[in-house]
């Protein structure tokens, strides 16, 4: 049954066509002998029929395209605009230096942290919580898109 | 895309063309919110004009206005909890006419008043479990189970390593398991 919560992940990556190769076929083999995981991959599906939107219709019935005239307002505000740098603005160093140092920082922790008693090894698929807020928090660093904020980049460069 | 490279803005029409249902619709199911999304389309087309010069051609048009929609929403849900919408994303504005909590399937007949209470509070547990993941999970999720992308697709489009998709998709499923457990079908 430790072997089965182990495989947690890879039904769910199942379910959704993601598990590929060798782990695909281990996972396969194990189905057909264990009733348990057979009856998770049904509860994933059953959950996959809960949040389905099969039904969904681009728009109600009678009432207006939410498209319509879009692609003229569009152009209108484009109209507005200046006219964009046909050529790739250069990227500066230091942003992505701030990427690897975060990049390194993470990596830090997620190994300084994987001392436990458990011993359990974040690349064996199991992350703990603090550590995927840890990931979280990078990725809200990298949602940022800082190269957007061209002011934002200038005024750092200067400090 | 050489005219669009160039900054030809009717050349850049006939992208918003052949793209606005697609990023329309990235941008309802993200934001949950259809009053909101065709402006939110609307800003991510602005956006990739606007940055037309940044466009690595190798990435395809596509993948990179999806990612560019999806940051758009991203700003969006940010902007929605700084204004103390705690459940941007859900809650009311996923309950609204065409939101997914309103396209969910209602085969229940009108008949049948209990059953469609039922119904109602499914659609509201739904819209709920989706709010509370957070936004990349939520992304991710959405991206794979409502638009039917492949994951080295997702990973693309938001520019993640796909093993990061795979645990971000695993833990979405996993919390509206919890989440969802009282009301399977």
């Amino acid at each position: 049954m430790n072997g089965c919560r182990r495989r947690r992940k890879d039904l769910v990556l199942y379910h959704y066509g993601a598990l590929e190769g060798s782990a695909r076929d281990r996972l396969v083999s194990h189905l057909e002998s264990c009733r348990a995981c057979r009856g998770a991959i049904d509860e994933i599906a059953t959950l996959g029929r809960t949040l389905s939107v099969h039904s969904e219709k681009e728009h109600p019935a009678g009432s207006p395209d939410p498209l319509e005239g879009f692609r003229d307002e569009v152009m209108r505000r484009i109209e507005a605009l200046p006219q964009p740098q046909s050529a790739g603005r250069p990227r500066f160093l230091w942003a992505s230096a701030v990427g690897v140092a975060a990049a390194a920082l993470l990596l830090l922790v997620l190994v300084s942290s994987d001392r436990g008693p458990s011993g359990s090894h974040p690349a064996n698929g199991v992350l703990r919580g603090e550590e995927l807020e840890l990931l979280e928090e990078l990725e809200l660093i990298e949602d940022m898109d800082l190269l957007e904020n061209w002011e934002l980049v200038e005024l750092l460069d200067q400090v | 895309m050489a005219r669009v490279c160039a900054g030809d803005r009717s050349a850049f029409g006939i992208l918003v063309e052949r793209y606005q249902k697609k990023v329309y619709r990235l941008a309802r199911d993200l934001s949950a919110n259809p009053e909101d999304a065709r402006d939110l389309a609307q800003e991510a087309f602005l956006k990739a004009f606007r940055n037309i010069g940044r466009f690595r051609k190798q990435a395809g048009f596509g993948t990179w206005l999806f990612r560019i929609t999806v940051n758009v929403c991203m700003d969006y849900w940010r902007k929605q909890k700084t204004h103390g919408f705690s459940s941007a994303g859900g809650g009311k504005a996923a309950e609204g006419p065409g939101g997914i909590v309103a396209r969910l399937p209602d085969t229940t007949p009108a008949s049948n008043p209990h059953a469609q209470a039922e119904a109602s509070q499914l659609r509201h547990a739904v819209a709920g479990a989706l709010a509370e993941l957070s936004p990349t999970q939520r992304s991710i999720f959405i991206l794979r189970h409502y638009h039917e992308m492949g994951i080295r697709e997702i990973a693309s489009v938001l520019g993640r390593a796909e093993g990061t998709i795979k645990v971000h998709l695993f833990r979405a499923v996993a919390s509206l398991r919890k989440k969802l457990a009282p009301y399977r079908c």
